[in-house]
């Protein structure tokens, strides 16, 4: 888009077109000036000129060739004259017309001498025959009076006038045998000169006449000429007018032009109307257009950057990075109250002239999908996150637990899908349901928690949730469990995920086994591999997070683990899970509580199994605030499990036996811990599916401790509490 | 701005100005724009503008949070002393209204950190040959 875009060689090459066409249009402009000159200096004024003498001397021919009869009739009227003064005839009239004549041959003598004719020699010839047969002539031209006396006697005769007259007249008669036919032969000599000068200056017309009629072609075919140029510089403009039309019309990008007040110019581009949702672009500034858009300080920032463009020092290039509308977020009101959501990309260019910076060209781009696609693309790099964080947690877990733990989640899962899949008919149906479904997933939690798997634990967790809001509607219909399937189903497909990312792991600590210097191999080894069959690790763990979430401090001691049988062993987790959880969030005290009590900080949690030939025995104990008879019972009312009366009744073993029932707690918290009441209901049940039996003994401020009977083998016995 | 730009066949002098040693120490060894030739370091603006006054440089690569005189008002200060030195502004991009004051007292262009070695020689180039 910018002038550095293009190589000088070409911008030179379109600067060479443009200046050689505007020379060109010069040089036809200033011929056609000098060939206008030309014809006017050239053939118009020689022509009028011509013509002028032509028509002057055609006259003079005229003239000339009328005074040919003159001296005749001069030579006629002296004969005349004599004659009458022979007969005594009047002769007044015929001594008029002689005046005449000669009067009239002067002025045409003076009308030749200032014609072309008037140097030639005939007419000097004339002039001198013409000064002589005047001077004759003169005495009879100017005669005035009567030439006769009557008398009776001789009737009329001559008086001296008249015979003076008679003398003059022979005298100019014989004057006029020579004059007469010289005068007419040189005028006949001056006639045919004129008639040569006139025939040349015709041709000398009809010269010009041709060049004229040369030169005005010219003139017609420059004309034609400029016309052409024009009709052809029209069309031209006319195509790149709406070629730019077809550009700004078709072009994606918003484009328009300010100037130095910041106006966006007359011509847009069509798009621009569709990412602004407007039209009234015209005569607004590029701040009326952001006003609304963005915060005061961008457009602050906005105006600043655009003034840098019209400045001269700001490199165009060294400061797109600092565009403070690179990305700019709009909102459009859709007209139904919602707003739609936009992001644009303001784009600034120099136009450069011969003097400076004349526009700037601002192109504004739509680049919402861009956007979109970067925050995808950080939201899918963060769960890439996740999942190797997931991968690098799964390494540290032991592989056997991991499938063992995948197997058995799979296994409650199907579990919670039948159940959900049985008919319930009544609302009690569907609360033993939901029961039902707490327990398992409660231990799920657990175990999840135990592996530290916190994504399964937090799933389970919000599964709870869901649970939970079920237990405290009033009324339950089918309608309300599709949710569950619906989580049931995400939690399905994230076990399906760990168990590749499990498979992926397993092949990752093969190949680093295989790989690695066996001093190496023993370090990759989980450390769950030494003693307790891998059970104390991952309770102590689950102990440390459960105190480290409460804010308090605990140690697990465990005893015997190790020799609990295969068959046991999943029981056994699954009730020390549980009551791991249970003692450190409603057992042990925080570490201040216990300071004041003369405690150590950390409170202790005691896991002791002893085999036995006709069972075993697993004890747990916690040395924290112990069981208070009186709070359950106070628990019990307040959820409405008893009434007060029926609380009083209860004696200590009943009150303790509340803590079993299914979701009773007197923890008000509902953290992913505890606080829901499940986990003891859920010992309970485990303890009972295999025949075991449990009993609580415990010393308000001092401890509390579970003992449970667990058969060798699964029997029928009942648990009591 | 062409008379901005001193011919390119001239040897240029570079003063670096960043507050940090490694981000100068990398300016210095990374530039490899021929006839640019550096000249100073400095460690902030007061130090900028002695050493500026000492080599007059041609080319300045400037940071802007500096300690004793940050960068806007040591470009202030540097094009008063010379008008048509070239200042490239080298500095993560925290608030683009700082950088645009930068360009408003008369920094020629602007390189985010962190950048690459060829973001480098590129902005240095373009601020030399584009000026």
């Amino acid at each position: 888009m910018s002038s550095r875009d293009r190589s000088p060689a070409a911008q030179q090459g379109s600067m060479t077109t443009h200046s050689s066409a505007r020379t060109r249009d010069r040089a036809a402009t200033a011929g056609f000036l000098v060939l206008l000159v030309a014809f006017i200096g050239l053939v118009l004024v020689p022509g009028y000129r011509v013509a002028d003498q032509l028509s002057a001397d055609t006259a003079v021919l005229k003239l000339a060739s009328e005074q040919r009869g003159q001296p005749a009739a001069i030579a006629k009227s002296l004969v005349t004259i004599r004659d009458r003064l022979g007969s005594r005839d009047f002769v007044g009239q015929a001594v008029k017309d002689l005046g005449g004549s000669v009067q009239g041959f002067d002025q045409s003598l003076a009308q030749l001498k200032l014609s072309a004719a008037g140097n030639s020699t005939e007419l000097r010839a004339i002039e001198s025959l013409w000064s002589d047969y005047r001077k004759a002539l003169d005495p009879v031209a100017g005669f005035k009076g009567l030439p006769y006396r009557d008398s009776y006697s001789s009737g009329t005769q001559l008086n001296s006038s008249g015979r003076q007259l008679q003398k003059d007249v022979r005298q100019a008669i014989k004057s006029s045998r020579g004059a007469t036919d010289r005068l007419d032969s040189a005028l006949a000599a001056v006639g045919a000169s004129l008639e040569r000068q006139v025939v040349t200056a015709s041709a000398t017309l009809r010269k010009l006449m041709l060049t004229g009629v040369a030169f005005a072609c010219l003139l017609v075919a420059l004309l034609a000429y400029f016309q052409w140029l024009k009709v052809r510089h029209e069309r031209l403009a006319v195509e790149a007018q709406n070629q730019t039309r077809d550009i700004l019309g078709t072009v994606k990008d918003g484009l328009f032009l300010l100037d130095a007040d910041f106006r966006i110019g007359k011509a847009c581009s069509a798009s621009l109307s569709a990412l602004f949702r407007r039209d009234d672009f015209s005569g607004m500034t590029l701040e009326d257009l952001l006003r609304d858009t963005v915060t005061e300080k961008t457009l602050a920032t906005a105006m600043k950057y655009v003034k840098l463009l019209w400045g001269e020092r700001a490199n165009e290039n060294l400061i797109r990075s600092i565009n403070p509308l690179a990305e700019v977020e709009v909102h459009f009101d859709r007209g139904d109250g919602s707003r739609d959501l936009r992001y644009l990309e303001f784009d600034f260019h120099r136009v450069k002239g011969d003097r400076g910076v004349r526009h700037i060209l601002v192109s504004v781009t739509d680049v919402t999908s861009r956007v979109m696609l970067a925050r995808e693309l950080k939201v899918s790099q963060a769960n890439a996150q996740v999942q190797m964080d997931m991968l690098l947690g799964l390494l540290q877990v032991d592989p056997d637990q991991l499938v063992s733990f995948l197997d058995d989640t799979s296994a409650a899962l199907a579990q919670v899908n039948s159940v959900l899949k049985v008919p319930a008919r009544g609302d009690g149906d569907f609360r033993a349901k939901i029961d039902q479904i707490f327990r398992e997933m409660h231990r799920i939690k657990g175990d999840a928690a135990t592996l530290g798997l916190a994504s399964v634990e937090s799933r389970t967790h919000a599964f709870e949730d869901l649970l939970q809001d079920l237990r405290q509607r009033s009324q339950l219909s089918g309608n309300d469990f599709l949710p569950l399937v619906v989580n049931l189903d995400e939690i399905l497909g994230h076990l399906q995920s760990i168990r590749e990312l499990a498979n992926r792991a397993d092949a990752l600590r093969t190949n680093a086994l295989l790989t690695a210097a066996p001093t190496a191999r023993a370090a990759t080894a989980t450390p769950h591999d030494a003693g307790e069959h891998g059970m104390t690790a991952p309770l102590d763990a689950l102990a440390q997070r459960v105190a480290t979430d409460a804010g308090k401090k605990v140690r697990l001691v465990t005893t015997g683990l190790d020799e609990v049988p295969g068959d046991l062993r999943k029981t056994v987790r699954d009730i020390a899970i549980q009551l791991v959880r249970n003692a450190v969030v409603h057992g042990i005290e925080d570490a201040g509580t216990r300071r004041g009590l003369g405690k150590d900080e950390a409170g202790l949690l005691q896991i002791q199994f002893m085999p036995g030939e006709r069972g075993s025995e697993l004890a747990f104990q916690d040395d924290g605030c112990g069981i208070v008879p009186e709070r359950l019972r106070e628990a019990a009312v307040r959820r409405g499990d008893l009434s007060a009366s029926e609380a009083q009744q209860l004696d200590t073993k009943a009150s303790l036996a509340l803590i079993f029932k299914p979701g009773f707690s007197t923890h008000d918290g509902n953290g992913r811990d505890a606080g829901r009441g499940v986990g003891l209901d859920f010992v309970l049940k485990a303890i009972q599916s295999i025949g075991g039996r449990i009993s609580i003994s415990t010393a308000p401020g001092r401890y509390t401790r579970f003992t449970i009977s667990l058969p060798a083998q699964s029997g029928q016995q009942e648990a009591v509490a | 701005m062409a008379a901005n730009a001193p011919a390119l066949a001239t040897q240029l002098k570079l003063l670096i100005v960043d507050d940090s040693n490694v981000i100068r120490r990398r300016i210095e060894r990374c530039q490899q724009i021929e006839h640019l030739q550096v000249v100073g370091l400095a460690s902030n603006g007061v130090e900028a503008i002695e050493v500026f006054r000492q080599t007059d440089p041609d080319v300045v690569t400037m940071d802007i949070t500096m300690p004793e005189m940050d960068g806007i008002e040591c470009v202030e200060q540097l094009v008063a002393i010379k008008p048509d030195v070239l200042i490239l502004i080298i500095s993560a991009l925290a608030d683009k209204a700082t950088a645009v004051e930068a360009m408003e007292k008369g920094a020629n262009g602007f390189l985010n950190k962190p950048f690459s070695d060829r973001q480098l020689n590129e902005a240095l180039a373009e601020l030399i040959g584009g000026a």
